[in-house]
């Protein structure tokens, strides 16, 4: 979610309510002996709110399920989520005192830093790969497809070659689509079947270490193979040029589309884990509470 | 070519191709030449059936129409049926899931009498959409003339006889004093008085009034192309389409907007009927959209029921106690036609936005590429809002600017999806959605009209688990193979209160729906998308 000017209002009330908490704090902490925890007043509500805020902050996981039911805009309960997350850090800490605990508070303490972390870093991510894909990847295609159209663009660099050389070193055509074959395709294509067995198969194949990886050798390459071949055949490396661009955009979009969701990988299951070890922290500390 | 599959379809000695001696006896033939018969040979078969057998099923390609010497068959559409099955749900849990606004709880959109136009001297109900047809009926009219696919699947009711005949000589057919009699006297006994009470004004009118204007009621008939009235004109009286399509279109600072393209049983003018006020929308004949790569055709015939403005004023002086209940129904269209118009103001758009159709679009849908995380909500809420579970957005098309133009329905200035439904199961909406009925045939029309790939073709099957029994069963019981598939289009989530379900479960705000012209016109960008947020956050009353 790109950060604007709709999230003025959150960050303002996250810091007023930030504030409150801190200052209902501060004035609560000298009224006991053994100094201020989560089982005062001041603990524990603050505590309670945190909770209260967890439970909302996973739920977003269950709004997705029902998305078009009347519980409020998706992008309402984002900024929500992120503020509110925000927020649950400062009152987890006021409630136990900025103090690590016994092994649970710790668990705690660790699992909530580490989902704050994964959460800011989706959020920072998100501000910068959206547009990355926007303006790096101009034949962006939707996820579920990627890696069909990546396995379709072999078949199809083979078939240009095929037509502009007239084959390949195997015995059989890979595809069997029915496609035409020229009986005696033009002369002078040598330097593209050679280009594409000693290159682009490889690099289409997904091998790394090619002369094809780096862009400004592979322009020099294409242009070399341009000055080899005869005109009539100068299509057949346009089509070339544009499948392998098509291929590095695919590639390109892969790469980014991993950076913007790995985060998540982190950030759902140990919120997930979160809830729970706080449930059982909220259970323990009601059950045994003197 | 539609010939040599007439006679390729010859069996046996169940089917015949007839001369003209063998139609001597035949009563529609009784006014056509014989020379004029021995013109077209292999034009009209004859064809016997067994009871139980099928004779032809919706949504398939046909360019033959029947007429039934002996015998009854009967008339249905097998989707409607296989779409009732679905139970409405009941309770507590219903009521909140409707206030949740979920769809697949909600209630039937249609009154049981609503009519399902099919190509027969009858219709058939939302509620019961099957009937019979006996000797001296004919169907598939329009298939015949128009190529429009089969509207209904007939199956033979009892043993019996058919003359399956081509579009020449069907057109000879028209010419014949005889054949046009027994077919106006078919309608108006069996379909005319459903079609004037779809007209609203006379939809509470006493049977006696009705009659009285049945009685009255002129049929006419144009050729394709005719504009019908110009907007701008004295209305002169209502018309009811009998056969064919109209279009209704209305000017516009900066353009011209089809507001509908109306199929049988469809009315227009009807306010000029007790106001003498000027025509408010052109309304032209149209043809169907030609199937066959681009062949030329004679122009298709358009049949209109024309009710003049003199001959009410007559009767209404007859049955002065409905005048006035009449004037307020008048009223309220009015009120609701002019709550309609809106402007149309864009100034010279650039060559991209033409070539991109952007200007079509009264509803557009957009996604900011700077914004989208790529996460899929906004087709997952789609899939969710659909009883069918059918993605009506496809996250793929073109860009503009930093815009990706997903293929989703437009909601098109000229809305050519509309022609050539047969079973007029496409409709815009009051607020200029299209809307696809479930009575959808499953022809695939639509889809092959619309230029921007926004109509979905789905399988049946995916339909869910009890309408597939229900299809099932019905094909076993022999009555009908099932349809195999239909159209679904964004219909805006027209009945969730949340709006467009893409729209609201974006978690990014990147999803927008926008007036392609607002849009465009100045204010740039930016203004034309939060020109429409803001009223959607209006409505539901949340800000963010």
């Amino acid at each position: 979610m790109l950060v604007d000017r709709k999230h003025i209002p959150w960050a303002v009330g996250t810091l007023v309510a930030g504030g409150a908490a801190s200052a209902w704090y501060v004035s609560d902490a000298p009224r006991h002996l053994n100094g201020p925890s989560g089982s005062t007043l001041v603990g524990f509500t603050l505590g309670s709110v945190a909770l209260a805020i967890m439970l909302f902050c996973t739920a977003l996981s269950l709004k997705r399920k029902v998305p078009h039911w009347r519980t409020g805009k998706a992008s309402t309960w984002l900024r929500g989520h992120i503020w509110l997350g925000l927020l649950t850090c400062l009152l987890v800490g006021l409630h136990a005192a900025f103090r690590l605990g016994g092994p649970m508070t710790m668990l705690l303490w660790a699992l909530l830093t580490l989902v704050t972390i994964s959460g800011l870093l989706g959020l920072l991510i998100q501000q910068f790969v959206p547009r990355l894909l926007l303006h790096s990847v101009p034949g962006e295609t939707i996820a579920q497809q990627l890696q069909r159209r990546l396995n379709d663009l072999p078949g199809l660099a083979e078939r240009v070659v095929v037509q502009y050389a007239g084959g390949l070193d195997t015995a059989a055509p890979p595809w069997d689509d029915g496609g035409e074959i020229p009986a005696k395709p033009p002369a002078g294509g040598e330097p593209i079947r050679r280009f594409y067995l000693d290159h682009l198969s490889g690099h289409l194949a997904g091998q790394a270490g090619g002369d094809l990886d780096d862009a400004h050798r592979a322009e020099n390459l294409f242009s070399a193979l341009h000055t080899m071949t005869p005109a009539h055949a100068h299509a057949g490396i346009a089509e070339l040029s544009s499948i392998y661009h098509l291929h590095r955009d695919l590639c390109r979009q892969r790469r980014l589309m991993r950076v913007l969701f790995a985060w998540l990988i982190v950030h759902v299951p140990l919120s997930w884990a979160l809830l729970v070890l706080v449930m059982a922290h909220a259970f323990t500390a009601l059950r045994f509470w003197t | 070519m539609a010939k040599r599959m007439l006679t390729a379809r010859l069996s046996g000695e169940r089917s015949a191709i007839m001369k003209a001696p063998d139609l001597v006896g035949v009563d529609i033939f009784k006014d056509i030449d014989h020379k004029v018969i021995e013109k077209f040979p292999g034009t009209v078969v004859r064809r016997e059936f067994s009871a139980g057998e099928v004779i032809c099923r919706e949504g398939e390609g046909g360019t033959t129409a029947f007429y039934l010497l002996q015998g009854s068959v009967k008339v249905f559409i097998a989707r409607r049926l296989g779409a009732a099955a679905g139970k409405e749900r009941q309770g507590w849990r219903a009521m909140v899931g409707r206030w949740l606004g979920q769809k697949r709880m909600s209630r039937p959109a249609h009154s049981s009498d609503a009519i399902i136009p099919i190509d027969a001297n009858v219709d058939l109900t939302y509620g019961q959409p099957r009937t019979t047809l006996g000797a001296g009926e004919v169907f598939g009219e329009m298939s015949c003339l128009n190529l429009a696919p089969r509207s209904a699947t007939v199956v033979a009711e009892t043993d019996c006889v058919m003359l399956e005949i081509l579009r020449n000589m069907y057109e000879q057919l028209q010419k014949s004093p005889t054949f046009r009699e027994k077919m106006d006297a078919n309608y108006r006994a069996r379909a005319l008085q459903g079609h004037l009470r779809n007209v609203p004004i006379f939809r509470d009118l006493p049977d006696d009034v009705l009659e009285r204007l049945q009685s009255h009621a002129q049929l006419i008939a144009v050729d394709a192309g005719t504009t019908i009235f110009n907007e701008g004109d004295e209305a002169d009286g209502v018309y009811v389409i009998r056969l064919g399509q109209v279009r209704v279109s209305q000017k516009f600072p900066g353009g011209e907007r089809t507001l509908a393209y109306l199929t049988r049983g469809d009315f227009f003018g009807e306010t000029g009927l007790l106001r003498r006020a000027k025509r408010n929308a052109t309304c032209k004949a149209v043809d169907h959209p030609i199937l066959e790569g681009g062949r030329k055709r004679k122009p298709a015939r358009v049949e209109l029921v024309k009710l003049a403005a003199e001959d009410f004023a007559t009767i209404l002086d007859e049955f002065p106690r409905i005048k006035g209940r009449l004037e307020t129904v008048a009223q309220e269209r009015i009120r609701q036609q002019q709550k309609a118009r809106v402007s149309i103001t864009v100034s010279a758009p650039s060559k991209r936005v033409e070539d991109l159709g952007l200007l079509q679009g009264q509803n557009l849908m957009l996604i900011d590429l700077e914004r989208c995380t790529r996460c899929d909500q906004c087709v997952d809420a789609c899939v969710s809002a659909h009883e069918d579970g059918i993605s009506r957005l496809f996250r793929t098309g073109p860009r503009y600017d930093k815009y990706l133009v997903p293929s989703s329905c437009r909601m098109c200035l000229d809305p050519v999806c509309m022609i050539g439904c047969p079973v007029g199961s496409i409709r815009r909406s009051e607020d200029l959605s299209i809307i696809i009925e479930d009575w959808c045939v499953g022809c695939g029309i639509c889809a092959k009209q619309c230029p921007y790939e926004s109509i979905v073709m789905h399988e049946l099957e995916e339909y869910g688990e009890e309408v597939s029994e229900r299809l099932t069963r019905i094909a076993e019981t022999g009555e009908v193979m099932a349809v195999t598939q239909r159209a679904a289009v964004c219909d805006q989530c027209e009945d969730l209160p949340t709006g467009p379900a893409c729209v609201y479960s974006c978690p990014h705000d990147a999803a927008h729906r926008v007036n392609a012209a607002d849009f465009l016109s100045a204010g740039g960008l930016f203004a034309g998308v939060a020109a429409v947020d803001s009223s959607h956050g209006d409505a539901q009353g949340e800000g963010s």
